[in-house]
């Protein structure tokens, strides 16, 4: 015990760790075989009974690990496919719903349509009617509501490839910096009001007052639906000024550099022939129009129309027109 | 020869009665597959150096896969049991290739 104590400290091997760790890396095998044979050596094999137990038990466990394995396969085999299974059941419910969305989308813009061709039609008869239609046409083009058509400009964004492994060529999973996030078309969109556009819209999605440009996830939603690269703004606006101011503007400035920063492409083109659809009405749940008072006229132009004389009427046609 | 028999019988009894596995229990599995794993190759072993143990075997199995299951369920409960599941499988990951390579030398003499 004295003698052999200094020799481990002295080669430093014995270490409580070094022991462990040679141990696991050189005794692969359950010391207890050895062990076993070893006193079978010594003490005779075991009565046959107790053999036979033995060997029963040993037969048993080896069924055991043969289903366990069985087991662990069926299971890796089913879950790949399940996993699988899914997300193709996920992404075909999305594409229906995005579908139903589109086709409702549809149906509604044909039935505003109609309302505005009805109401038109029902409102023609008199000089105030038709002042009443032509205001309403007017408010609805400027909140969004109505389809416009108008000079402008054309802003096209895309995203830049995305990163690639330098030396395999792969892509990889580093952040996409050449991708165009929600905040890149939001920037764009403010320069284009600021720059005095009258109405936006990104990929055919007109803009409302309330429209709302965010991302989710790695998709960016305008108004809740999803719009992607490349991205396609129009903006209609005075030909001459439009176009320049936005030039001008520190977003376009930006996007310049993130062109050669990221390969994002960008352009702003003027174009005199632009149409943007209707933007989706926005549901009021709490607020409700106020009736206006019986002395002002809704607008100014519906004034304008030479019907003075009947002022009193003016008001009710429009009332009832803005309340469904 | 009959465990080994066994251990057939045993897989394809799982592959045909395809036995479903409790969900609590079903963390456990890729464990109590490793734990099996190097119960097998070690009698495997141990059978071909001449020393298997009917005894040694069953004990090493049992006392493996419950080991390992106490570890890891100890490993949930206290926030680490991916890294105490990693600790078995590399321990029982290095037992299985040092007994697998000993059995590639009974059996190829190389």
């Amino acid at each position: 015990m004295t003698a052999s104590a200094p020799s481990p400290r002295r080669d430093g091997s014995t270490a409580p760790g070094a022991r462990m760790l040679a141990d696991l890396l050189t005794n692969h095998l359950d010391p207890g075989y050895a062990a076993a044979s070893r006193r079978r050596d010594r003490e005779g094999p075991p009565p046959p009974l107790e053999r036979r137990t033995l060997r029963t038990a040993a037969v048993l466990a080896a069924l055991v690990i043969g289903v366990v394995l069985a087991i662990a396969y069926e299971q890796a085999v089913a879950r790949a496919p399940e996993a699988a299974r899914t997300r193709a059941a996920l992404a075909r419910d999305v594409d229906q719903r995005s579908e139903r969305t589109d086709r409702l989308q549809r149906s509604a813009e044909t039935l505003r349509e109609q309302v505005a061709q009805d109401r038109a039609d029902a409102l023609a008869g008199d000089s105030s009617g038709a002042a009443a239609v032509t205001t309403l046409r007017e408010l609805e083009a400027v909140t969004g509501l109505g389809r416009v058509a108008g000079p402008g400009v054309l802003v096209r964004l895309a995203d830049g490839p995305p990163p690639k492994d330098p030396v395999t060529g792969e892509p990889t999973s580093e952040a996409d910096l050449g991708r165009i996030q929600d905040r890149d078309l939001q920037d764009v969109v403010n320069a284009l009001w600021a720059s005095g556009a009258e109405a936006i819209s990104i990929n055919g999605q007109r803009l409302a007052a309330t429209s709302a440009i965010r991302s989710a996830g790695g998709a960016v939603l305008v108004d809740f639906r999803p719009v992607g690269s490349p991205y396609s703004l129009r903006a209609i606006g005075n030909p001459d000024l439009l176009p320049k101011r936005f030039d001008g503007s520190a977003a376009a400035r930006r996007f310049r550099g993130y062109e050669q920063q990221y390969g994002m492409s960008f352009s702003a083109e003027r174009d005199d022939r632009l149409e943007l659809p209707a933007a989706p009405a926005p549901e009021l749940a709490y607020a409700r129009p106020v009736a206006p008072e019986r002395t002002a006229a809704p607008t100014p132009s519906a004034r304008g129309g030479g019907s003075s004389t009947r002022t009193p009427t003016t008001p009710v046609p429009s009332a009832t027109g803005g309340r469904p | 020869m009959i465990a080994a028999l066994a251990l057939a019988v045993g897989i394809v009894l799982g592959l045909v009665l395809e036995p479903s596995v409790p969900a609590p229990l079903q963390p456990y599995l890729p464990i109590a597959v490793v734990a099996a794993l190097d119960a097998v190759f070690g009698g495997i072993r141990a059978r071909l150096d001449g020393i298997f143990d009917d005894k040694v075997f069953v004990v090493s199995f049992v006392s493996n896969v419950l080991i390992a299951a106490l570890i890891v369920f100890l490993g949930d409960k206290l926030g680490v049991g991916g890294q105490l599941s990693t600790g078995v499988v590399v321990v029982l990951g290095i037992r299985i290739f040092g007994n697998a390579a000993a059995i590639r030398r009974h059996v190829f003499h190389a």
